[in-house]
């Protein structure tokens, strides 16, 4: 998924997947991401960065 | 969708078809085990075992997170549920998997509060919306959504949230793999390794595979492309006489996984002594729970669970037919005391597990073998 | 190649069992009714044809249609009904209102009877906002202006506050069996193709997103609409090569291929690549683990016509507004009998069953 926009004060981003359905990630474990990154998410979690 | 349809892409698929084919020798039955549930539904949604030669094998491993909670968990579940100022959350595919006396579907006709979530965040929510409720998430999952708990412990207690709780049930890969590699009548030639749990956990855990037990083990991604690639490689090590780990999934696999999730894990979670797996019995140091430091959010000690432990029926012989010993149809129970509809053992419980694929399917199957 | 494929005394006569059992007729032997007995599935299945359909002992039930047949004085009617819950009430792309008018509708349509008249029942929940209420009946008088049907009859009940999610609907149907086309659930012959009037997976997935259980949001609105336009054009121009139709509700274009599969005893071949699937459904779906095959369309119907008039079957329902992206989406086969087979996207093939309950969004 892509990272649209950030909310660091909360640890969570909201992600949108190619075809623009969205949800919210937690993304602690690959701070920092940047809108535009894209991340692969498993049960709400960013579990790793795939660049952008 | 650029990124994956680059991965699903028939015309290529074809073309790893055939080098595989290529890659065979005549005569030589190959087994490999898929490790992860994701694979196995993958192999089944692209029909990629369509694409293999008859003479290569894919034995669906113990990686399905839901399909190896043993009966006395669900019981345990079940149990909390049915308490009034309990709402019980869990993932959805838990829902259907059978314990001693029905499923938590069944417990959910019956009248307790059981609700569906796709992340345990959404558990979390729930306890905010609901204050006066306690709400208890049955957490399941390899190292893949374990981190994903642990992140939402953390949270609970960072934000004071007081009726949150969890029943932990994650379970670790190794040591599932080390059981099943350690049976002497094992028949496998070689593993697709689980690809999102590495993400978490890195490369590096299954070097014990070729090390200690001399079987190649390529770690791959979940599109068709590359399960079909990790099967080649696969083949090209024993072509070879190699016995290496490799990493197909590269693009998304560091060797050495996520230090922050595993730290995360370390902090929130330890090993059991010992956890029971359906089908598989009791493997030492397979399981988590809550370590010491989040007690107070552990489900099991916030109330009182039964514990009692449900017997896998004694016919029921899934370790066999993961470890590619027996087929489904050998099995003493098979399509009589175990079907879809009434599963006993984890290879039936899933759709896609070997005996429930095969109770479905098994005379086509057999006729696209012949052809 | 490999091992010689040869089936043992044993296998056989294991696979043997397994397919006494298949043939055998559902048996409802399950001790409460759970959420899986109104999914679509095996479970009702096991529900209508053990239970109901012996109970009942009529033959145009036993025929299993969307609408059952009566004959009054040589005239031919088509007669169903339906009953609505849903929730949320409103959702995007629609309402309980229209889905209780459409829904039954359809249900006539693809019998290939023109609808005509509905009678309409409303359960409502003790505290239901007038409001709602108001939108409701607005929403239903709505429908069936656009579907060209009246409302002849009705009856309203209420219940006690947590008896009903706000309100239930109950419509039943009457039609005029259409002349220019005689179909049944068993007249499916191989080498007939399967037409798909048009993107899948719609309505179950904006209910779905609209409950808010799931952290995730896209946009996507139900498919509700009338079918009758569509099956109008069908009938017009392959009338007589129409084998048989049906709406995609519940349980999605993979349950109403098992059931016809089985009915006719025929094997059925999808290409996968061929169904047409909206990006945003298909990313949703994705995410979720959930197949859009086995997803609710509310607007959606199948249709089995013979080969030499599929082309022009296919253009006449493109024509109508609301099935531009019909597609022929695969075909008839004799073998393996009652089965479902995909060819995927990505050329290989595998077997579409059955739904054993409500699909269930996945984590592994």
């Amino acid at each position: 998924m892509q990272v649209e926009s950030v909310d660091e004060a909360r640890g969570l981003a909201l992600c949108a997947a190619e075809d623009g359905a969205r949800s919210t990630v937690e993304i602690a474990l690959v701070e920092p991401v940047v809108p535009g990154d894209r991340v692969l998410v498993h049960a709400g979690v960013a579990l790793t960065g795939l660049g952008a | 969708m650029r990124y994956v349809d680059e991965f699903r892409d028939p015309e290529l698929g074809r073309v790893l078809a055939t080098e595989i084919l290529a890659a065979v020798e005549p005569g030589r039955h190959y087994k490999f085990m898929e490790v992860c549930g994701g694979h196995t539904h993958s192999i089944y949604k692209y029909g990629v075992d369509d694409l293999l030669p008859a003479n290569v094998e894919l034995v669906h491993g113990p990686g399905c997170p839901v399909c190896v909670i043993p009966m006395g968990r669900v019981d345990d579940g079940i149990a909390l549920a049915r308490r009034p100022e309990v709402i019980f959350t869990c993932f959805g595919d838990m829902m259907r998997v059978p314990g001693s006396e029905g499923s938590l579907l069944d417990a959910k006709a019956e009248g307790a509060d059981i609700r569906m979530v796709y992340s345990p965040l959404d558990a979390l929510r729930i306890a905010k919306s609901n204050p006066d409720r306690e709400v208890v998430f049955f957490a399941i999952g390899f190292e893949t959504t374990a981190p994903s708990t642990a992140l939402t412990l953390k949270r609970a207690r960072a934000e004071g949230v007081k009726n949150f709780s969890c029943m932990c049930s994650h379970v670790t890969i190794v040591p599932p793999l080390r059981a099943l590699l350690d049976s002497p009548d094992l028949r496998l030639d070689g593993f697709v390794g689980p690809g999102h749990v590495s993400t978490v956990v890195g490369a590096r855990p299954f070097e014990f595979i070729p090390a200690d037990y001399g079987k190649p083990i390529v770690v791959a991604g979940f599109e068709p492309l590359d399960i079909l690639q990790a099967i080649r490689m696969i083949l090209a090590q024993l072509a070879e006489g190699r016995c290496e780990v490799e990493n197909q999934y590269a693009r998304v696999v560091p060797y050495e996984g996520n230090p922050r999730a595993l730290e995360v894990m370390a902090e929130v979670f330890e090993l059991r002594p010992h956890f029971e797996w359906r089908g598989l019995g009791f493997i030492s140091q397979s399981g988590l729970k809550l370590a010491e430091a989040y007690a107070d959010l552990d489900a099991e000690l916030r109330f009182e669970v039964p514990g009692v432990r449900v017997a896998d029926p004694k016919a029921c012989q899934c370790g066999e037919v993961l470890k590619g010993v027996i087929k489904p149809w050998e099995c003493k129970v098979f399509g009589t005391a175990c079907t879809p509809e009434r599963p006993i053992g984890t290879c039936m419980v899933s759709s896609e597990g070997a005996c429930a694929a095969y109770y479905n399917f098994g005379r086509f199957a057999r006729e696209r073998e012949v052809v | 190649m490999g091992e010689p494929s040869v089936i043992s005394e044993r296998e056989g006569k294991i696979l043997g069992i397994i397919e006494t059992a298949r043939g055998k007729r559902a048996k409802f032997r399950d001790e409460r009714v759970n959420m899986s007995h109104g999914a679509g599935g095996k479970a009702t299945q096991s529900m209508i044809e053990g239970l109901f359909v012996p109970a009942f002992g009529s033959e145009a039930l036993a025929a299993m249609g969307d609408a059952g047949a009566v004959e009054a004085d040589g005239t031919q009617l088509a007669l169903t009904t339906d009953s609505f819950v849903v929730k949320p009430l409103r959702f995007p792309g629609g309402s309980i209102g229209e889905l209780a008018v459409n829904g039954t509708v359809n249900d006539l349509a693809v019998a290939g009877a023109r609808p005509l008249a509905l009678s309409l029942s409303l359960i409502l929940e003790e505290g239901l906002a007038a409001v709602d209420l108001r939108a409701e009946v607005d929403a239903i008088a709505r429908a069936a202006e656009m579907a060209g049907v009246r409302i002849v009859a009705g009856d309203t009940k209420v219940v006690e506050r947590g008896s009903a999610d706000g309100m239930y609907a109950c419509t039943s149907g009457i039609g005029l069996r259409d002349p220019r086309s005689s179909m049944a659930t068993d007249a499916i012959r191989p080498g007939d193709r399967i037409l798909l009037s048009g993107t899948i997976g719609e309505h179950g997935t904006a209910i779905m997103l609209a409950r808010g259980e799931f952290e995730l949001d896209a946009e996507i609105r139900s498919d509700t609409r009338s079918l009758w336009p569509a099956v109008d054009a069908l009938l017009e121009e392959a009338g007589p090569s129409l084998r048989c139709m049906r709406d995609a509700t519940r349980g999605g274009v993979a349950s109403v291929l098992n059931e016809l599969a089985r009915a006719s005893s025929v094997a059925m071949l999808v290409r996968e690549a061929a169904v047409p699937v909206d990006p945003a459904v298909a990313g949703a779906s994705e995410i979720l683990g959930i197949d859009p095959m086995y997803v609710a369309n509310e607007g959606k119907l199948v249709a089995f016509v013979a080969p030499e008039d599929s082309e022009r079957a296919l253009a006449a329902l493109r024509s109508v507004p609301g099935c531009e992206r019909a597609e022929e989406i695969g075909e008839v086969r004799t073998e393996p009998p009652g089965m479902v087979l995909v060819e995927t996207s990505f050329g290989g093939k595998r077997v579409m069953d059955q739904l054993v309950g409500d699909p269930l969004p996945r984590i592994c």
